[in-house]
């Protein structure tokens, strides 16, 4: 028995009958539960036709994804720093806002910042800006866990260096502690700027208007959803694979670097 | 400003059964998910040939994919491509089902990986056949070494399935928004809905931190 199933293996006769298997599943479902007809309804020119709102809506965006990183980066360095100081009560602080808009969904806090914070604030804002506060409060959130992991890496010897010489604390953080920190941060960063990049598609819940809603409101208005939600995944994949690339290079060119 | 508190009372059987619709969304798409992930992982170890490129593509695909797409998708072009009936719920769950398994089989791929290869020559010399192996030898190293990223991922399937309210499965947020759009009380639903999540996300991300700081020690 173990021997016939040896034979089995190293011939990779499993394997065949596995991927034959499959294969032959596929094509049965294919040809009873298909309904090919809809091949000949597809029109990808309806892409073209409103290729000015989708452009406009792809720019959108890129707008809020940059804005969010921008906002989120500068906030979460700072928090990171307030988390150095010695003073339990702002630790909490900080500790509580990283771990309320880290671990609830990105959908709960939009509706929360649309419908919710107006009531607490009196201010209403638009859905642009509520869903930008929405995504940048989420992202200062990774962003000081991820500028704090970044402090704490900077070796021991250079804070020792640093105050054995008696430098003052802005020099310090600004000219020996930051740019070694944020040299640590940036491959994170970019994974969390194309993590952002593919929560904006969040947004099209309040309809902001980016690339999401507009190809919704284009499929439902048109009733060419095939076409338009491929062309829209297809532009999404293209971004976020070529984006992923290149930080993957980065990171590798930034190893280098280091040694 | 004014929390209502009588709004949550009456509506707390409601919410409550949106975190049950949740909870049976997030545990189906993840058994089916880590079968899935379980045979992508299986295709990309291979390095090479057809069940490898297959494997990268889908995977690939997936990962890089905002989570919206293929939900809507699924649910609005499937009825066109399909002759049966595809319910919300099936569409949320085979949409929710190909994420998991294409970030569960590089969670896979990355525990197996992680387990140094001396442990692969060691039992091959010791004349092991391979599946005892792997069910033996390599699979509890691995398995520690996934609990981590895989616990990390259940709290960003629970985060994901927010997003099926879009498509009107009645899960947690879908009646969060339809509650508080009839009563008007979005602070009160909001919160309430928030602290749900926390409830469910928070103990677990601290339970995957807990274990990420003993295998640290361990190493």
């Amino acid at each position: 028995m173990a021997s016939t199933w040896r034979r089995l293996k190293r011939s990779g006769a499993a394997e065949r009958f596995f991927g034959y298997g499959s294969l032959i599943a596929l094509a049965a479902f294919c040809y009873t539960s298909i309904n090919w007809e809809f091949l000949s309804y597809l029109e990808f020119s309806i892409v073209y036709k409103y290729r000015l709102p989708l452009l406009k809506g792809l720019g959108m965006t890129l707008a809020i994804t940059a804005a969010t990183v921008v906002i989120g980066y500068v906030s979460g360095v700072l928090l990171a720093i307030l988390y150095q100081v010695p003073f339990k009560p702002l630790r909490w602080i900080i500790a509580v806002h990283v771990e309320i808009w880290r671990n609830t969904p990105l959908l709960v806090q939009l509706f929360w910042v649309h419908f919710a914070l107006p009531a607490v604030t009196g201010v209403s804002t638009s859905v642009l800006v509520s869903g930008i506060i929405a995504m940048s409060l989420q992202a200062s959130a990774y962003l000081t866990e991820i500028a704090r992991a970044g402090i704490d890496a900077v070796p021991k010897g250079q804070w020792e260096a640093a105050h054995s010489l008696a430098l003052p604390a802005p020099t310090v953080w600004l000219t020996i502690v930051l740019p070694q920190a944020m040299k640590i941060m940036i491959p994170p960063l970019a994974n969390t700027a194309i993590s952002f990049f593919k929560a904006s598609t969040v947004l099209s819940l309040i309809s902001v208007g980016e690339l999401m809603t507009i190809s919704n409101t284009i499929a439902n208005f048109t009733f060419k959803q095939i076409e338009v939600l491929t062309t829209v995944g297809v532009v999404f994949f293209v971004l976020g694979y070529a984006f992923s690339g290149l930080t993957y290079k980065l990171e590798n060119v930034l190893q280098r670097s280091e040694r | 400003m004014e929390f209502n508190v009588f709004v949550i009372k009456q509506k707390w059987p409601l919410l409550l059964d949106g975190a049950i619709m949740t909870f049976f969304i997030c545990s189906a798409s993840l058994a089916l998910g880590i079968v899935l992930g379980a045979i992508l992982c299986y295709g990309k170890m291979r390095r090479r040939g057809v069940y490898f490129r297959i494997s990268t593509v889908i995977i690939d695909v997936f990962r890089t994919l905002p989570e919206l797409v293929p939900i809507f998708w699924i649910y609005s072009a499937g009825p066109l491509i399909f002759d049966f009936r595809i319910t919300a719920v099936g569409a949320g769950i085979v949409a929710l089902t190909l994420y998991a398994g294409a970030f569960l089989a590089e969670i896979f791929r990355a525990g197996l990986q992680a387990v140094p290869r001396g442990q692969y020559e060691a039992a091959n010399s010791l004349g092991i056949p391979v599946f005892w192996v792997y069910g033996v030898v390599i699979s509890p190293q691995a398995l520690r070494m996934m609990i981590p990223p895989f616990i990390n991922f259940i709290c960003d399937l629970v985060k994901v399935s927010s997003l099926l309210s879009a498509i009107g499965i009645t899960e947690l947020a879908y009646y969060a928004s339809i509650i508080s759009g009839e009563t008007f009380r979005y602070l009160e639903i909001f919160t309430v809905a928030g602290v749900l999540y926390f409830m469910i996300i928070f103990p677990l991300s601290m339970f995957a931190r807990h274990r990420e700081k003993k295998l640290a020690v361990a190493r």
